[in-house]
């Protein structure tokens, strides 16, 4: 394969860059991993912050358990080295290498390695086959401790050198073979040519005599009213003795028999509890026979010889190091979290009746005056909350210029209503802010998906759609965990979340969103997120995209019912490829109907009328505050265009 | 190479701290300077002698690679200024995959995954034949170039023969 490698290589000439984009490739899927791991830690620890405890069925318990105990005492250690310190201190053990090891030189390799622990050192990591050419090959002695000379103590780089020239010593494979071999040719010399390894052939006369006369002898037997094992033996040594040949000759001779003409001189009406008797009987009178027992040893030592390893063994891997990489195992750790449950449920805090309260959007991009951007979309649904109401808008997708085009994978809007600053609980902004703040330099390097609607997204299947990662993981975990945090910290503090997101295809293996663990495990029963499916349609979209909500602590699904639009047609026509103006026809879908924004508004007017707040109002919490700036500050540090200050 | 490649590690290590600490103040710690800029300068000035001949090491020992990444991690946290002294507990997972920084294996790939075309241009057939004779045995600088091809396989496409190779 290399003959064919190198002129290739040779006449590649982007092989530099070629390299280079493979490495920053390995550094981007890294931190993709990373970024996956840290989101669902951030939110394991959120639930925990309220009491719950995520386990997953395999977890095991693991103790500390003593499990390297002292050969010589009764003592146990936690690992390996405290043991061999022990047993060193107390018992004078010493490593094994030390006992084979009595000059300079190695016994394996015949290098002379300059100090004996250097040889010792080499004897034990080097994975060359020196240990195992010394090992078992010759007797241990005492250690002996050999340094460098004087002049040489300084002398850093001193490579083992070949003084000494001579056959190596076989290794353990080569040793057996030539154990084998002398067994062998023992044995062949105590059976003998004419013998054990005499091979009778039916033309000559003895063999012919010594066929019949058995032959004879197992219809005699056959004849017999109570045949037995005993009978069986007498009448056959009785025909080997007539024969006037040597006794081994005679073994042979009925072995031959046995293996050639026996079945076919048995007679054809045997009574079948006789068959079984004969075939007890002659196997016993074979193992009594000598001839035989040679041969069975034979046959163990050429099976032996045929099965044996490579006369170089493989010693085990050299000093691999792989590079590591999380991204490779990111799925696994999907198919792990898919299998979380709650060991403790998390408890919600109860809501505080001063306030002030907090209304987050994030959006992906655009704005319309009627979209639930519109800031008096909510006070006009509960006009006697607003005094201490805080409304902040986060374009996730705001982050110019390294978005061509609108994530689809994302949630595209959240709508979070949420309460802060009560004296009994502790606000979810830090938690959140630190998370933001982290997010916001990242979000701002992501590379955009290919897919530029979600109907690109479910008819592209592959690795590089719908959110050109390609791994089921990435998929399932990555993108919206942001999202998912704040919502988390949002509904424990009584608040209500509504997330949005495509809805599940049909096929049941395509990795989706929801069928990604976090979720599951939010959505199992006991933990106050609820899911429901519309078809935006129904709320005046002009595509029927079909999606699902995520909701806590609301009652999203009768304002839906609420907003739904009586006079409205489904569409039939697939959104897809360009007008006759050259835009996407899919771009009036991206749209956000806006009475699906009005039946988010009653979603949380109707938790605010819940929740029996008193009308003082109330400054807003200085965390807030940082988490708006945060969520509104690119990169650079500057802000975005649509920033609003409170 | 019985301990030699340990000796030769441990002097570049020896070379690149010196380096480092005599440039920390005016260069790698210097607010002025942009930290991408001083990261550049740290490639350049720092890297170069750690990494100078990297590309022919093979068994190296585990701990010195767990040397040379820590240490490398430790000169980034000097330049982000993101260290204990800020008591930011930053874990160096964290702080590796948020600046970007390369880890020491993916440097040390970059470097042994470019050598072999200059030893496919200007290697004497010798030196080739005896390179190939180490790969028989299974082991060695070669062995090592091809599991790095095959991780570099897995990233980006290779022309067949090439992967075969992998």
């Amino acid at each position: 394969m290399w003959h064919e490698f190198w002129p290739l290589l040779a006449d590649w000439k982007p092989w530099k860059p070629a390299v280079r984009r493979a490495c920053n490739k390995q550094m981007l899927q890294e931190k993709l991993a990373w970024e996956v791991k840290s989101y669902h830690t951030n939110i394991v620890r959120e639930l925990e912050i309220f009491g719950g405890e995520v386990c997953c069925d395999e977890d095991v318990i693991v103790e500390n358990v003593a499990s390297f105990r002292c050969n010589t005492c009764t003592h146990c250690f936690p690992s390996y080295q405290q043991l061999a310190l022990h047993a060193f201190r107390q018992h004078g053990v010493v490593a094994q290498e030390r006992y084979y090891v009595q000059s300079t030189v190695c016994p394996g390799c015949l290098k002379d390695h300059h100090t004996t622990f250097r040889v010792t050192q080499h004897l034990r990591y080097r994975r060359n086959g020196c240990w195992d050419r010394t090992f078992l090959a010759r007797l241990p002695d005492d250690p002996v401790n050999i340094d460098l000379p004087e002049h040489l103590r300084k002398v850093k780089r001193l490579p083992a050198i070949r003084r000494h020239h001579g056959p190596l010593r076989p290794t353990s494979v080569q040793r057996l073979r030539i154990q084998l071999r002398q067994d062998i040719t023992a044995l062949r010399a105590e059976g003998k040519p004419e013998y054990a390894w005499w091979y009778p052939q039916d033309d000559d006369p003895i063999v012919q005599r010594a066929n019949v006369a058995l032959c004879d002898a197992l219809h005699t037997w056959t004849r017999m009213e109570h045949p037995t094992e005993v009978d069986f033996q007498n009448l056959m040594f009785g025909a080997l003795f007539t024969l006037e040949i040597e006794d081994p000759q005679r073994c042979r001779l009925f072995m031959h028999w046995v293996e050639t003409h026996m079945y076919d001189d048995c007679p054809p009406d045997m009574d079948p509890d006789l068959a079984i008797l004969l075939e007890q009987a002659y196997v016993s009178m074979l193992e009594d026979l000598p001839t035989w027992q040679i041969r069975q040893r034979m046959k163990v030592l050429t099976d032996r010889w045929m099965h044996l390893p490579s006369d170089y063994p493989d010693f085990g891997p050299d000093r691999a190091h792989c590079i590591p990489s999380e991204y490779q195992l990111m799925a696994q750790s999907e198919k792990k979290r898919q299998r979380w449950t709650f060991h403790t449920r998390p408890i919600m805090r109860p809501a505080s009746q001063d306030g002030p309260y907090y209304i987050v959007h994030l959006y992906s991009g655009r704005r319309r005056d009627q979209d639930f951007q519109f800031d008096g979309e909510v006070p006009r649904q509960a006009p006697s909350e607003a005094p201490r109401m805080h409304l902040c808008h986060f374009d996730r997708h705001g982050h110019p210029p390294h978005y061509e085009h609108p994530q689809p994978s994302t949630l595209e809007s959240l709508a979070g209503l949420c309460q802060g600053r009560a004296t009994d609980c502790t606000s979810p902004w830090p938690p959140v802010r630190d998370v933001v703040s982290s997010e916001v330099p990242l979000a701002a390097r992501r590379r955009t998906p290919r897919a530029s609607t979600i109907e690109d997204c479910r008819r592209i299947v592959g690795p590089a759609a719908p959110l050109s990662v390609g791994t089921f993981a990435a998929q399932c975990g990555k993108l919206p965990t942001f999202e998912r945090h704040l919502a988390v910290a949002v509904t424990f503090h009584s608040g209500s979340a509504a997330l949005e997101h495509p809805a599940m295809p049909y096929d049941e293996e395509l990795p989706f969103i929801w069928r990604s663990g976090i979720l599951r495990l939010l959505l199992r029963g006991g933990v106050p997120f609820r899911r429901v499916t519309i078809q935006q349609w129904r709320f005046g979209a002009e595509g029927v995209k079909p999606t699902m909500l995520l909701y806590s602590n609301g009652s999203l699904p009768s304002a839906l019912e609420r907003c739904e639009l009586s006079d409205i047609t489904k569409p039939t026509v697939p959104l897809l490829e360009r007008d006759a103006v050259g835009r996407f026809k899919t771009s009036k879908a991206k749209e956000y109907p806006s009475a699906l924004s009005r039946a988010f508004a009653l979603c949380f007017s109707d938790r605010m009328a819940q929740l029996n707040i008193n009308s003082s109002p109330k400054e807003a919490d200085p965390d807030f505050f940082d988490f708006v700036a945060l969520a509104s500050c690119l990169e650079g540090g500057g802000m975005m265009p649509d920033y609003q200050p409170i | 190479m019985d301990l030699d490649i340990d000796e030769e590690i441990t002097s570049r290590i020896g070379m690149a701290k010196p380096a480092f600490a005599e440039m920390k103040r005016t260069i790698f710690s210097n607010r002025a300077l942009d930290p991408d800029a001083r990261v550049k300068l740290y490639e350049s000035l720092v890297l170069t002698r750690l990494l100078y001949g990297c590309s022919v090491w093979s068994d190296v020992p585990a701990s010195l690679i767990k040397q040379l990444e820590a240490m490398i991690i430790k000169h980034h946290r000097n330049i982000h200024n993101c260290g204990f002294w800020n008591e930011d507990g930053i874990p160096d997972d964290a702080f590796v995959a948020t600046h970007q920084v390369m880890p020491f294996r993916l440097h040390w790939a970059r470097h042994r995954l470019v050598y072999p075309q200059h030893v496919a241009r200007h290697g004497l057939p010798v030196h080739i034949q005896l390179l190939h004779a180490e790969y028989a045995t299974g082991k060695g600088w070669l062995h090592e170039v091809s599991q790095e091809l095959m991780w570099m396989s897995t990233l980006i496409d290779l022309p067949l023969s090439l992967r075969n190779v992998a």
